[in-house]
């Protein structure tokens, strides 16, 4: 990077032409920048791709015998209850539970819990299958509704359900979702670093312009001259390059939307997190209670912007001259 | 003065954190490469010159993709047949179509808490019809989506105090998942199922026949390869298990061509698979098709090594085994060319002279390019696509 500005400065006093200078600015301020943009792009494009084909029977670690005594233990629980023996509809499940970790199966035992009568055992087991993140998640809020429960919060993490999912699909990737920030990030950063290279720019034009009206001699002058209207542009380019990466980090950076909302997700997980979901609950009433969190975070976000702008104007003030 | 040198610190800085940002980056994805260790994906092609018969190169080409199953199943074999199909097609309309369909299952979700029954009803056809449109270009995955559809239907039509469309429902709901894992269960789950289901006529078992306009193709249901279709041998399966099925037909070259098929017992249902040349990728494919691997104008094994070295990369595979059918100077012979490409390497050109008339002539040269590609022996007369069980069936109670 040093070499990089040693370069700029010695071809500089070269009196090289406006366009490669700008050139050069951008390999040695955007070469990070736009490998950090091509390696997360890449990365992702192979990932999605992976997730596409990705075989299902891959490698699911369970050996047939166990699945094979999971598929009779939940037969055996079916016809159980369906002879409305939920008792040991109930242990049959559980059984096959413990040995495939499926998620429907907590599904099972939570109803045979239901029609039991035994609410809070079944409410344990709706919040274990709600933790595995189920297709029909708003069903099963529902379904707890309507046993009387006001406030509830998911199940904590590292119970039998939350290993459900991986029988299935693929884990997210740990790195996903920092790197996503990262992208945004950086380009709001390169973004920053134009904007501040047109301000040197700038400085120096005003530099030369001083020395050119300190001259004496008509052709040192005119050198002087033209060196500070070249660097004079070059701070212009720059700066608008600049505040445009900028604008586009700062639109990265808000729009991002989580990796985590897959198509697999549910109605409410893109939407609002436990504590808002808790506060749902407990108003039943209230159904426009996540849109009104979700609006709050808008308008937060849009607070931001004004603060960073005036701040940017600053910059672009400077460097105009 | 001051200033330009606090700018110019300033400006090295936020440089030099750029760099720091990159390489973090990158040692990042690095890790993450390391810790996926994965199976290596082996596809395979098999291409004949105009004239020559189909069935003739779909049958070597399943036979060689059978043996790789079964070597993989069986455990000497580390890696899989993957498929290469879905490349040649258009795979972006999918996610679209698949969205839409999530968005009406959320709205029906959504409907159905607000006790609004008809309009999650609504919501839900509309849910099916998108997920429909999506199916040609859906993969493993997505089938919890559609099973939750049936199952939402089925409340909904509970609540509507719908009797028989409700049994109906949950029947389907339950063949889709049987299906779908590809379970025969133990003997215990069909008093269970038959009592469930004996009178809707989601029980017992059905006929399904494809039939295409295209010669050659490999027909997929649920996701396994069961067989092959051609005009004039069409695929038929007389004892089907009734319910619902997905039935897809694809070809190299070709869009891949898929429905969702609910079977009703004692009854045939008739597919007629309409297969469409891929655009997209269409430069990708035709290259292989037209290259020259033996004879006078053969390309050299350098730019083969380049070529293939390039599909791996394309193709996101590790093995490429390829297969040229030629004609020669006698009618009834063809000559079959048999090349590999393991490990960034070109392997050994074997080509064989084979009857065009009798049937499995072939073997023998499958066995011996197997064995100069695997270092193991494998029988070819031996392999039979083996659908082993993987996944239970499990469901969610009524």
């Amino acid at each position: 990077m040093f070499n990089h500005l040693e370069l700029i400065t010695t071809l500089r006093l070269r009196g090289l032409t406006v366009f490669k200078l700008i050139l050069i600015l951008h390999l040695g301020g955007s070469v990070s920048l736009l490998s950090n943009l091509l390696i997360t792009d890449a990365y992702a494009q192979t990932n999605s791709e992976e997730d596409v084909f990705d075989d299902k029977r891959g490698d699911v670690s369970i050996n047939q015998e166990t699945l094979d005594k999971a598929e009779t233990a939940f037969f055996k629980g079916l016809s159980a209850y369906r002879a409305k023996k939920y008792k040991e509809a109930a242990k049959r499940f559980k059984t096959a539970h413990k040995l495939v970790p499926y998620r429907d199966l907590l599904f099972n035992i939570a109803r045979a819990y239901e029609e039991l009568k035994q609410n809070e055992k079944a409410v344990k087991y709706y919040k274990q299958y709600l933790s595995t993140k189920p297709i029909d998640e708003t069903q099963v809020i529902h379904r707890m509704r309507q046993l009387g429960v006001s406030r509830f919060e998911p199940a904590p993490k590292g119970n039998k359900g939350t290993d459900d999912l991986q029988l299935k699909t693929e884990p997210i990737p740990k790195g996903s979702e920092t790197q996503i920030d990262w992208l945004s990030w950086s380009v709001l950063g390169g973004g920053i670093a134009l904007v501040s290279t047109s301000a040197y720019f700038g400085l120096s034009a005003l530099d030369s312009a001083e020395s050119a009206r300190n001259a004496t001699k008509n052709a040192v002058y005119s050198n002087a001259k033209s060196e500070a209207e070249s660097q004079a542009l070059v701070a212009d380019v720059s700066m608008a390059l600049g505040l445009a990466v900028t604008a586009g980090g700062l639109y990265l950076l808000f729009t991002q939307p989580s990796s985590q909302t897959s198509m697999n997700t549910g109605v409410y997980r893109s939407h609002i997190k436990s504590k808002s979901r808790a506060h749902l609950e407990s108003n039943p009433k209230q159904k426009n209670a996540f849109n009104q969190e979700s609006l709050k975070q808008q308008t937060l976000k849009l607070n931001y912007l004004p603060i960073i702008n005036e701040k940017l104007q600053g910059f672009a003030i400077m460097g105009q001259f | 003065m001051n200033f330009k040198k606090l700018f110019l610190t300033a400006v090295t800085l936020t440089l030099l954190s750029q760099c720091l940002l990159g390489q973090s980056v990158v040692k990042l994805n690095v890790a993450h490469a390391q810790t996926e260790q994965k199976k290596d994906r082996i596809a395979v092609m098999i291409f004949a010159q105009e004239g020559i018969d189909e069935r003739l190169r779909v049958s070597i080409e399943k036979d060689l993709r059978n043996m790789v199953v079964s070597a993989e199943s069986s455990g000497k074999l580390k890696g899989r047949l993957y498929p290469i199909e879905p490349f040649f097609d258009v795979g972006q309309l999918s996610k679209a179509n698949l969205r839409k369909t999530q968005r009406h299952f959320n709205e029906a979700q959504r409907a159905f808490e607000k006790n609004d029954f008809d309009e999650a009803s609504d919501q839900l056809k509309r849910a099916k019809l998108f997920y429909m449109k999506s199916i040609p270009f859906i993969y493993n995955g997505n089938e919890e989506l559609l099973q939750s559809i049936y199952y939402l239907n089925y409340l909904v039509h509970r609540e509507l105090k719908d009797t028989k469309a409700m049994r109906d429902l949950y029947c389907n709901y339950i063949s889709l998942a049987r299906n779908i894992t590809g379970s025969v269960g133990p003997i215990e789950q069909f008093d269970v199922l038959a009592e469930l289901c004996e009178e809707s006529p989601i029980s017992g078992t059905a006929e399904l026949k494809v039939t295409s306009k295209v010669d050659g193709a490999h027909v997929y249901i649920n996701n396994e390869p069961v067989g092959l279709v051609d005009q004039a041998n069409p695929y038929i399966s007389p004892f089907m298990p009734a319910g619902v099925h997905l039935v897809e037909v694809r070809k190299l070259g070709y869009a891949r061509w898929g429905k969702l098929v609910t079977l009703e017992n004692g009854k045939s249902k008739v597919m007629k698979a309409k297969l469409k040349r891929a655009k997209n990728r269409a430069k990708d494919f035709l290259p292989l098709a037209n290259l020259q691997v033996t004879g006078e104008q053969a390309f050299s094994d350098t730019y083969l090594s380049d070529f293939f070295y390039e599909r791996t990369y394309r193709f996101k595979v590790n093995t490429i085994l390829v297969g040229y059918l030629a004609k020669t100077s006698v009618p009834d012979q063809v000559q079959l060319t048999l090349l590999s490409f393991k490990d960034e390497m070109l392997g050994e050109k074997l080509s064989f002279q084979i009857s065009q008339e009798q049937r499995h002539s072939y073997f023998p040269a499958l066995a011996q390019f197997w064995e100069s590609v695997f270092e193991f022996k494998e029988e070819p007369q031996e392999m039979r696509a083996t659908q082993s069980r993987w996944m239970p069936t499990f469901f969610k109670v009524e």
